[in-house]
């Protein structure tokens, strides 16, 4: 019998019981897709105040926002959200690790490094929510070399003996009954897309690519979507998504009656080495510029959700 | 507290009998001495009851048992340093005090590195058994033996595979069950 189970509700249920207790970790990764977990030991208020970020954050989540099919090029908005499952979930050891928290070694005080994330891990009667945010953009003030902090207590300065560190109240995603909900694309891309595969996989996506549309100046072409991950995930998206198997004729009149500032050679791109006709292959291969059926504008899109529109009656 | 302080006051608590037991029977015969175990008495009931409050202030979490081992008998190793005071001769000087004190440094650190610290007499007095156990965070599925092997102090009450239960995380290796209301 179908059950009408709603796993976002179920998270707002559990974050919300009294018996609700959070726990932090914080995490390092000492080389890619390898991390290290600590559980870290906090006084009861903290404790509660983690707690209230991630009640924040599930009601946030089963509230007011909705699902789109996930896709790296997608500018997740604030009202949305990306559901990952199995294989899908990226982080290496991470979520493995993090699954038994409360079996991992303490965090001390002399392995106080910045780490590259934190997690509240909210454990409840009917399981654990793992809520994370990465801490690229936090602050952490303590004595290093050739830096101190102070504190102003009111009146006077006085040197911070302890190191600080700062957590902000919002999550850029959250793991609850096997499922990976992405609250902030930016971040969550940021901490966990392999960067090292994106660029490994460039020359193969142009290779496939200039089999079908070659490419003058190609060896400039895949240098240069190498040396970004951002044009290494768009040159990914042009390969799984893009138009590239079309005709080249069909490219060209694409191109011209959507004023794609592209130059041919023939039936060849031609690429000059500039980021402009970098930008303008892609998105003619991208299909980036569309029109608005109704109005008739040309719109840029470089985030597009393919969608099933039901035949009319 | 850190884990200093816990092996101090655990340390303190555990010989709590044996400093009582001394201190009446040098009274008479060695008032300083006396003196020092009354006082030693004092920190081990102070540690006992600073150790009981601060590990109820610990995190609290929900653990599925993995394995679970009964160890009251371990309590009987500090069986034999409790004779000690009826073996000996003490004569209150200078030479029986520090070899006194060596020896209760010596066994302290030894009870420490080998744990049996935890497994606590005063404790035991009071209702709480220890346990070794593995345990994992309850609603993770682990590897059975990659679970870390840890002791539990639980109060009157026996323990089972694969039950969960809610205790308090003192150190790593020591848990403190907590008592369901």
């Amino acid at each position: 019998m179908a059950t009408d189970r709603d796993p976002r509700r179920e998270l707002l249920e559990l974050v919300a019981d009294n018996e609700a207790e959070a726990h932090l970790t914080l995490a390092w990764r000492p080389k890619p897709s390898e991390y290290r977990v600590r559980l870290v030991e906090m006084e009861e208020g903290l404790g509660e105040e983690f707690l209230a970020h991630a009640r924040a954050a599930a009601a946030d989540l089963a509230e007011e926002r909705v699902a789109v099919a996930y896709d790296p090029e997608w500018p997740l908005a604030e009202n949305q959200y990306f559901a990952l499952a199995g294989e899908e979930i990226p982080g290496g050891n991470l979520f493995a690790d993090l699954e038994d928290f409360l079996d991992l070694e303490s965090f001390e005080r002399k392995s106080m490094k910045k780490p590259r994330l934190y997690t509240v891990a909210v454990q409840g009667e009917e399981g654990t929510a793992l809520f994370g945010k990465r801490m690229a953009n936090l602050k952490q003030l303590g004595r290093r070399k050739g830096l101190f902090a102070a504190v102003w207590d009111g009146d006077t300065f006085n040197e911070l003996v302890d190191t600080v560190t700062t957590f902000s109240t919002r999550f850029d995603w959250v793991l609850w009954d096997d499922v990976l909900y992405v609250l902030n694309a930016k971040s969550f891309h940021a901490e966990f897309r392999d960067s090292a595969a994106l660029r490994a996989a460039v020359q193969g996506h142009v290779d496939a690519i200039c089999e079908q549309v070659e490419i003058a100046g190609v060896a400039d072409f895949v240098s240069r979507c190498q040396s970004s991950v951002p044009m290494a995930s768009k040159l990914r998206s042009v390969y799984e998504h893009g138009i590239w198997r079309e005709p080249p004729e069909k490219l060209k009149a694409y191109a011209v009656e959507r004023g794609i500032d592209v130059d041919w050679d023939g039936d060849r791109l031609v690429f000059d080495g500039s980021i402009e006709r970098q930008h303008a292959i892609l998105k003619l291969l991208d299909e980036d510029r569309t029109e608005g059926p109704v109005s008739g504008r040309t719109y840029d899109s470089a985030a597009k959700q393919a969608v099933e529109v039901p035949a009319k009656a | 507290m850190p884990r200093r302080w816990v092996f101090c006051a655990l340390f303190l608590s555990s010989y709590l009998p044996l400093f009582c037991l001394f201190g009446i029977r040098s009274a008479g015969e060695s008032n300083p001495a006396a003196i020092a175990c009354a006082l030693l008495v004092l920190a081990g009931a102070a540690g006992t009851v600073l150790f009981l409050r601060s590990a109820r202030r610990k995190p609290r979490g929900r653990y599925r048992l993995l394995a679970v081992e009964r160890r009251d008998g371990d309590v009987a190793a500090y069986a034999a340093t409790y004779l000690l005071p009826f073996v000996t001769v003490f004569g209150g000087g200078w030479r029986d005090l520090l070899s006194l004190l060596a020896f209760i440094a010596f066994l302290g650190v030894i009870y420490i590195r080998s744990r049996l610290i935890y497994v606590n007499p005063l404790l035991a007095f009071f209702g709480f058994h220890p346990w070794q156990v593995s345990a994992s965070t309850a609603g993770s599925d682990p590897d059975p033996a990659e679970g870390r092997t840890r002791y539990l102090l639980a109060r009157d009450r026996s323990l089972h595979r694969q039950e969960s239960i809610s205790a308090f995380r003192v150190l790593d290796d020591l848990l403190l069950c907590a008592e369901e209301d």
